[in-house]
C-alpha cells in the first residue's frame, strides 16, 4: 500500500519537473549553442549563422580596443554598484523606521504609497521625469531656484546623470524592497527584545544587536542576488532616460549593445559584448557566493 | 478522495503546460492560396489589363509612421491599391506592419529568419550588403521583357539613369530605385511671420541678422503676452542630425554638413577632392561657435538635448519658438495645431542665410535614392513584381494622363482616399514639386486652373478649402477639417508668397547648393564605419555646444575621425568622385 502511493506520487513530481525542464533546455540552452557562434563570426543576416565567415576573436579584441566599450563597462560597474548599495541601505533603514511605528493606518498608508512607483514602467516614468527635471521650468529646478540655487540639468549633464539614475531607481524600487525586509523583521523572536529591555538596552542598542543580526541572512541573500545582476544596471531605465549628451557617464553595456546591435545592426560585435558581459557576471556571482560562504556562513548555490 | 484530486490536478496542470505551447502558432491567418504562376503561359500584364491574369500571392511587409491613418473607410487590407493589385491578379499577404522607426530592424530580422517578404523596400545603407548576400533576385534579364514602356521611359531620364547606376552591384541590377531630384530634401528657414510683424522686423539674410533675430524672439516678447516664455530657434538635440531642426542643417548656413538624418556620412567637394562634410575646420568651428553662443544666451531651449522630433512638434504647436531650420514639408501639422490657439499665426520660409548677403548658406543636395524596391531571390513571381512597379509608375508618376477621379483615387484625397501611401512603391516625377510651384502661384493669382494637371488641381482645391474657411474652422465637419488641414499643408509648401518651395526655388536659382560628392550606394567600409563615426560626430558636437569641451576640440575630433576609418572611406568617396569628372 505504501509503495504504491510513493510510486504514483513520485510519478506526478517527475512529470511536473521534467516538462518545464525540457522546455528550458529546448528554448534557453539549445539556442545558446548556435547564438554563441555569432560572436565568433562576421554575421550577415542574408547568409544566416552557418553561412557567415568565422573570424575568431576579432570582435573581442575590438571590445578592448574601442573607447566605447570600455567606457560602457566602467559606467555599468559604477552605476550598478551605486544602485546595489543604495537599494540595500535605504530599504533597510525605511524598514527599521517603519517597524517602530505603532499607528497601524499610518504604517499601511506609507507602505502602499511607497510601493506604487514600483508598478510604473520606465517608459512612463521617463516622460514624467523629463518634465519634472527639465532645466527650463521643471518642478525640481523651480524649487531649487526658489531656494536660491541655480538650476541643474539633471538629464543632460554628465556630472549629475549617474546620481539622477541611482536616486530615481531607488525611489522607484525601495517600496518593494522595504516590504521584504519588513517581513523579515517580523520573523525575529519578540522575546529577544524583552530580554534585552530587561538587560537595560535602549531602542538603538536593540536595533544594533538584535534586529540587524536577525535580518542579516536576508541582507546577504539579497546582496548576492543583486551582485549577480550587477552588470545589468537597468537597461530599461537608462535607455529611456539617456541621450547623446550623457553617453560619457550614462552609456552602459546593454544600451551600447542595443544601439550597435539592433539599431545599427552590428550583430556580431554586440553579441561578443553580451557574451563578455555574461562571463564577467558569472565570475562575480561565483565570487560573491564564495565570499558569502566564507564571511557569513551562507551559501546560495 | 484527496489523493485522487491531487493526481487529477497534477495531470491537468501538466497537460495545460504542454498545450500552451502548441497554441502558439504563426499569426499569418491570411487564407490566400497562391496559385503559383511559375510556368511559361502566363498572360502578359500590359497597361490595358489584358485577359484574366493568373492569381499570385506576394508576401509584403509594411512600415508606417505612428501618425499615419487610412482615410475614409479604407484599411490595410482594403483600399484602392489592394483593389488595383487584385484586378491585375496579385493578392497581398501581409507579413508584418511595424512603426516606421523599426522598419530596418524588422527587415533585418525577417531576412535572418529566412522567411522574408517577396517585395522589399530596402534602405540605401543596407541595399548593397543584402544584394551581395544573395537576398535579392537579379532583375537584369527580366527588365527588357516585363517592364512596361512607361517604366522604361521613366528610367531613361537623367535622374532615372543616375538612380539605376546606384542600384548596380557587381554589374547586376538587384532592385529598381526610387527616383528623386533631391530638391525635396533641401532645408529652409521657417519663421513666424506674425512675430516678425509684432516686432517690426525683417527675415534675416545674413547669419548676423539671424543671430539678432533669435535674440529678439527670445528677449523681446514677440507673442505679446507679457511673459518671457519664447525662444528663438528650435533645435533637435536628441537626434542631432535630423530633417526637423537638425543641427546639421544649421551647419549648412556655413557651407558644411557634418551628418545626415539617415546616418550615412556626407561628402562634399573641397579643392577638387571629395572630403567629409564636416572636414572644413574653419567653417565648422564658426558654426559651432554660433550655436554655442545661442545656447549660452538662451536663444535655444536649455533642454534641447532631450528634445526629439515629437517634442519639437509640440513646441511648435504651442507657439514657443519662432524659427526652425527644416525640410519643406514639416509645417503642416504644427501650424494646424497652432491655429487653434493663435488664429493669426503665420509661418513663412526663406532660404538659408549665409555669411554675407551674396554668400548665402548652402543647402546640402544629394539625389541618392533613399529606397530601393527589390524582389526576394526566393520568389518565383518576377512578373508580379514588375506589375507592381509598372502600376506604381503608371498611376503615381503620370498625373497628366489620369482623369481627376483616377488621380485622386490612387494618389490620395484627404478624408476619402489614402492614395500613394497605401501603395507598395512610391514614384513621382523628380521635379514635379518644383513645377508645381509655378503652377500654384499662377493659379492662385489669376484663378485660372486650366493649366493644372490632376495632382496640382487636387492640391489647389485643397488650398482654396483652407483659404476660404480660415475663419470658419469651428463650423467644419471632420472631412472638411481634414481637407482644410491638408490645404494648409499645401499652402505652406506652394501657396503662400513665402512658401517653402519658393525658398527652395530661390536657392536653386542662385545655386546656393552644397553638392554631395558621393552619389552612389555606400561601400562596405562606409556601412561598417559610419555608425561609429556618426555617433562620434554627434557626441562631439553636443559636448562643444553644451560647453563641456572647447570649440578648438573640433580639430582633435577630426583627427580621431580619420583614424577610426574616416580616411579609408574618404579615399573611397574621392575615388568615385574623380571618376565622374
Amino acid at each position: 500500500m505504501n509503495k504504491k502511493r510513493l510510486n504514483s506520487n513520485t510519478l506526478m513530481f517527475h512529470i511536473m519537473i521534467w516538462i518545464p525542464l525540457l522546455l528550458i533546455i529546448v528554448f534557453n540552452y539549445y539556442p545558446m549553442v548556435s547564438g554563441f557562434s555569432i560572436a565568433f563570426k562576421d554575421f550577415k543576416p542574408g547568409l544566416g549563422i552557418s553561412g557567415s565567415d568565422w573570424v575568431g576573436l576579432k570582435h573581442f579584441r575590438r571590445i578592448f580596443a574601442t573607447d566605447e566599450s570600455m567606457r560602457a563597462l566602467r559606467n555599468t560597474l559604477i552605476i550598478a554598484c551605486a544602485k546595489i548599495a543604495a537599494n540595500l541601505v535605504v530599504p533597510v533603514i525605511i524598514a527599521l523606521l517603519l517597524n517602530e511605528i505603532k499607528v497601524k493606518w499610518f504604517k499601511r498608508t506609507v507602505q502602499t504609497l511607497t510601493y506604487l512607483p514600483y508598478f510604473l514602467s520606465w517608459v512612463i516614468l521617463a516622460s514624467i521625469l523629463t518634465n519634472i527635471l527639465s532645466p527650463d521650468g521643471g518642478l525640481l529646478n523651480r524649487l531649487i531656484e526658489a531656494l536660491g540655487g541655480e538650476s541643474v540639468y539633471f538629464l543632460g549633464s554628465n556630472s549629475v546623470f549617474r546620481e539622477t539614475l541611482v536616486v530615481s531607481d531607488v525611489w522607484k524600487n525601495f517600496g518593494y524592497n522595504t516590504i521584504v525586509y519588513l517581513a523579515a523583521l517580523t520573523g525575529i523572536d519578540p522575546t529577544l527584545y524583552e530580554a534585552a529591555a530587561i538587560d537595560g538596552a535602549g531602542r538603538w542598542k536593540q536595533t544594533l544587536h538584535i534586529t540587524l543580526p536577525g535580518i542579516s541572512m536576508f541582507i546577504v541573500l539579497m546582496t548576492i542576488l543583486s551582485v549577480g545582476n550587477v552588470l545589468n544596471a537597468g537597461f530599461d531605465q537608462v535607455f529611456n532616460l539617456y541621450n547623446v549628451a550623457v553617453y560619457e557617464s550614462g552609456d552602459i553595456i546593454d544600451t551600447l549593445v542595443y544601439r550597435l546591435g539592433i539599431q545599427q545592426q552590428q550583430y556580431s560585435f554586440s553579441t561578443a559584448v553580451g557574451l563578455f558581459k555574461s562571463l564577467v557576471s558569472l565570475i562575480l556571482i561565483a565570487g560573491s557566493n564564495y565570499a558569502a560562504d566564507k564571511f557569513a556562513g551562507y551559501k546560495v548555490f | 478522495m484527496k489523493r485522487r484530486f491531487k493526481k487529477f490536478s497534477t495531470l491537468l496542470l501538466s497537460t495545460c503546460i504542454i498545450f500552451q505551447f502548441t497554441a502558439c502558432s504563426s499569426n499569418n491567418s491570411s487564407t490566400n492560396v497562391s496559385n503559383v504562376a511559375g510556368n511559361t503561359e502566363v498572360t502578359n500584364n500590359t497597361e490595358d489589363g489584358a485577359a484574366t491574369p493568373e492569381e499570385v500571392t506576394m508576401k509584403v511587409g509594411y512600415a508606417y509612421d505612428s501618425s499615419f491613418v487610412y482615410q475614409g473607410s479604407e484599411s490595410i487590407d482594403d483600399n484602392t491599391w489592394t483593389q488595383l493589385y487584385k484586378e491585375h491578379g496579385i493578392n497581398l499577404q501581409i507579413m508584418y506592419n511595424v512603426e516606421l522607426s523599426q522598419r530596418y530592424e524588422k527587415q533585418a530580422q525577417v531576412i535572418m529568419s529566412g522567411d522574408y517578404p517577396d517585395f522589399l523596400t530596402v534602405g540605401n545603407a543596407y541595399y548593397k550588403d543584402y544584394a551581395e548576400q544573395g537576398v535579392f533576385m537579379d532583375l537584369m534579364d527580366y527588365y527588357e521583357e516585363y517592364a512596361s514602356d512607361l517604366t522604361k521611359e521613366f528610367y531613361n531620364t537623367q535622374y532615372g539613369q543616375d538612380a539605376l547606376a546606384s542600384a548596380m552591384v557587381d554589374g547586376k541590377l538587384y532592385a529598381l530605385p526610387v527616383v528623386s531630384s533631391g530638391y525635396d530634401g533641401l532645408p529652409v528657414l521657417w519663421i513666424r511671420q506674425d512675430w516678425l510683424n509684432n516686432l517690426s522686423l525683417q527675415a534675416p539674410e545674413t547669419i548676423d541678422e539671424f543671430y539678432e533675430l533669435a535674440r529678439a524672439f527670445t528677449e523681446d516678447d514677440p507673442d505679446g503676452d507679457g511673459v518671457n516664455n519664447t525662444y528663438g530657434l528650435a533645435v533637435n538635440g536628441k537626434d542631432v542630425f535630423n530633417e526637423k531642426g537638425g543641427i546639421n542643417e544649421i551647419f549648412q548656413m556655413f557651407g558644411v554638413n557634418p551628418g545626415t538624418s539617415g546616418g550615412s556620412i556626407p561628402f562634399i567637394e573641397s579643392d577638387g577632392k571629395a572630403v567629409y562634410g564636416g572636414a572644413l575646420e574653419e567653417e565648422s568651428m564658426e558654426a559651432l561657435t554660433l550655436i554655442k553662443n545661442m545656447y549660452d544666451n538662451g536663444y535655444i531651449a536649455k533642454d534641447f538635448v532631450t528634445t526629439g522630433g515629437e517634442q519639437i512638434d509640440q513646441n511648435l504647436s504651442a507657439g514657443k519658438t519662432g524659427m526652425i531650420i527644416g525640410r519643406m514639408w514639416i509645417m503642416g501639422t504644427p501650424w494646424d495645431n497652432l491655429l487653434a490657439t493663435v488664429p493669426e499665426a503665420e509661418w513663412v520660409a526663406v532660404s538659408l542665410p549665409g555669411v554675407t548677403t551674396d554668400d548665402n548658406g548652402s543647402a546640402y543636395y544629394t539625389a541618392v535614392p533613399g529606397d530601393y524596391y527589390a524582389l526576394s531571390s526566393k520568389s518565383e513571381n518576377v512578373e508580379a513584381y514588375f506589375t507592381i512597379i509598372n502600376l506604381g509608375i503608371q498611376y503615381l508618376a503620370q498625373p497628366d494622363t489620369l482623369s481627376q477621379e483616377d488621380y485622386e483615387k490612387y494618389n490620395g484625397l484627404a478624408g476619402t482616399y489614402t492614395g500613394w501611401q497605401a501603395a507598395l512603391c512610391s514614384f513621382g516625377d523628380p521635379i514635379k514639386n518644383l513645377n508645381a510651384l509655378t503652377m500654384h502661384q499662377t493659379a492662385l493669382e489669376t484663378g485660372d486652373t486650366s493649366a493644372l494637371n490632376a495632382e496640382n488641381l487636387r492640391d489647389y482645391n485643397s488650398m482654396l478649402d483652407y483659404i476660404n474657411n480660415k475663419d470658419k474652422r469651428d463650423e467644419l465637419d471632420e472631412t472638411r477639417l481634414a481637407q482644410s488641414k491638408s490645404g494648409l499643408f499645401y499652402y505652406s509648401v506652394w501657396g503662400a508668397e513665402k512658401c517653402s518651395y519658393a525658398a527652395i526655388n530661390d536657392m536653386i536659382e542662385n545655386d546656393n547648393l552644397l553638392y554631395s560628392a558621393y552619389e552612389i550606394a555606400p561601400t562596405n567600409n562606409m556601412v561598417e564605419y559610419s555608425t561609429t563615426l556618426d555617433t562620434l560626430a554627434k557626441e562631439t558636437i553636443i559636448e562643444i555646444i553644451m560647453g563641456n569641451k572647447e570649440v578648438s576640440y573640433y580639430s582633435e575630433f577630426l583627427k580621431t575621425w580619420n583614424s577610426l576609418g574616416g580616411d579609408v572611406i574618404t579615399g573611397e568617396a574621392d575615388e568615385w568622385f574623380q571618376s565622374t569628372k
